[in-house]
């Protein structure tokens, strides 16, 4: 056999196995490279809902009392970073009071990929950042819950923690309705993580926001609620205390104060928890006597008894089998009107009546 | 390099068929011939540019997803700016904002106050 014969059987031997291999490769294992392929191209996002606002009513109209804020996370990756200097100036002059203590030492590190620099920044301060173009520092959106208001209604609301969670009052109770639901995308990414218009297997789910709400309450009464209820509980020398407004036409509650109260922005700095509870709802209460009012009122209302309507006062009365007396020593006289159920609270003008 | 060829030496009896009375027919032939590698070395060139062709169309399909986060970044941008400007008319209307203004501070609470009824 020749040497070139020899050379032309080993070229075709090493062809032979390059051939084997490559349809190994790529009609064998085609499945499981596609697939290990899609794992590494194929990013998934995503996509946070807004959470619901709330509004209140201002006579016929509606005013905000629970805003979303877009704020920002301002962080730097120390691999990428090239000069820690002008960056710690920059955050120091845009985002001074929002800076985070100690972040200038970590820009130098070469373990870590991830600094904090400063949180809860304006979106006005982001751009400001933005602009300088430095090297190694991101920005990551969040958004805040603003309320515009203040206390107002603070036990009612409720507020919304650091994990996005509502707690007590709306923000608690309506907390799955408010969140809405996330949305999700999956697409072929480049190598920055964005989304190519390439590939059948793109899932793009959009995000349900959470339902906006429209309180009965209204801000004026709210407030003005809120003002009684201090002004009341100061001359009482009372240190706690609930006020609640409704339409006796509808149901429809107009307000719903609470005192002491708190600033729902400011909820971590709350050191008594106690002040969290709306006491209107939450806190359970024997109305008792009081209960007399609303039935008088009722009465008065539906014309079956006057200010004057008169019965006799017998100190006690038979329902059955029950004996329902009055619990106060009372004046028993015949004619005994409406104006003494209440005054004596008589328990015996209620039945009769 | 071609050469002209008397074709009534070396036509074939197809076109001896063709070929009428007093016309002229000539043939080229080229000198340059292609082998069988040549020919392969032009069709791989030849499906090459083709594979090109194909990968700029489907990149330029690619690049519309740059144009859509672009455009979707700008989108998300106004949305917060108009969210934030609603967050910022808010609290120039609140109560409280309202109550200790300078304009609230020169009015006077009135001493009494009768209301309307029909």
């Amino acid at each position: 056999m020749s040497r070139t014969r020899i050379l032309g059987v080993g070229l075709l031997v090493m062809v032979a196995i390059f051939v084997v291999r490559l349809f190994y490769i790529q009609v064998i294992k085609h499945d499981f490279y596609e697939t290990e392929a899609y794992k590494s191209q194929v990013t998934k996002f995503t996509i946070q809902p807004k959470r619901g606002q709330v509004y209140a009513m201002d006579g016929h109209d509606t005013t905000p009392l629970v805003l979303n804020e877009s704020v920002y996370t301002v962080f730097a990756d120390p691999q990428e970073v090239k000069d820690p200097d002008k960056i710690a100036r920059t955050m120091r002059r845009i985002a001074g009071g929002n800076v985070l203590s100690g972040f200038e030492e970590n820009l130098t590190s070469s373990k870590l990929r991830y600094v904090v620099m400063a949180r809860q920044v304006s979106r006005a301060q982001a751009e400001l950042i933005k602009r300088e173009n430095l090297s190694g520092v991101g920005l990551q959106e969040a958004h805040r819950r603003v309320y515009p208001e203040g206390q107002l209604g603070a036990q009612m609301l409720g507020f919304v923690d650091s994990e996005g969670k509502g707690q007590y009052g709306l923000e608690g109770f309506l907390d799955k309705r408010l969140t809405g639901t996330p949305g999700q995308l999956q697409a072929v990414t480049d190598v920055r993580r964005i989304p190519l218009t390439i590939g059948s297997g793109d899932v793009r789910q959009a995000a349900h926001d959470g339902d906006d709400l429209v309180l009965s309450i209204d801000r004026n009464i709210q407030a003005q609620a809120e003002q009684v209820l201090k002004a009341g509980l100061d001359k009482a020398h009372a240190t706690k205390g609930s006020m609640l407004v409704m339409d006796p036409q509808t149901g429809a509650v107009m307000a719903m104060a609470n005192f002491p109260t708190y600033d729902p922005a400011k909820y971590n700095e709350v050191t008594d928890y106690s002040v969290f509870q709306n006491s209107i709802v939450s806190s359970p209460y024997e109305a008792g006597s009081v209960l007399k009012t609303l039935t008088m009122g009722a009465g008065i209302d539906s014309g079956a008894v006057s200010a004057n309507s008169t019965y006799n006062n017998t100190g006690k009365v038979q329902v059955d089998d029950t004996t329902i007396s009055n619990v106060e020593e009372d004046p028993i006289f015949p004619n005994t009107t409406m104006t003494d159920v209440l005054q004596y609270s008589l328990n015996t003008g209620r039945r009769d009546r | 390099m071609s050469q002209l060829r008397n074709t009534s030496m070396n036509f074939s009896g197809r076109q001896q068929r063709m070929w009428r009375r007093n016309q002229n027919t000539v043939s080229f032939a080229s000198a340059t011939v292609l082998g069988p590698v040549t020919h392969t070395v032009l069709i791989a060139l030849m499906i090459a540019v083709l594979g090109l062709i194909y990968l700029t169309q489907v990149t330029k399909t690619s690049l519309y997803g740059y144009k859509i986060d672009d455009r979707q970044t700008r989108l998300d941008g106004l949305l917060a700016d108009k969210q934030n400007l609603e967050v910022e008319n808010a609290r120039l209307q609140a109560l409280e904002r309202v109550k200790n203004s300078s304009v609230a501070a020169s009015m006077e609470t009135p001493k009494t106050v009768d209301y309307a009824t029909n």
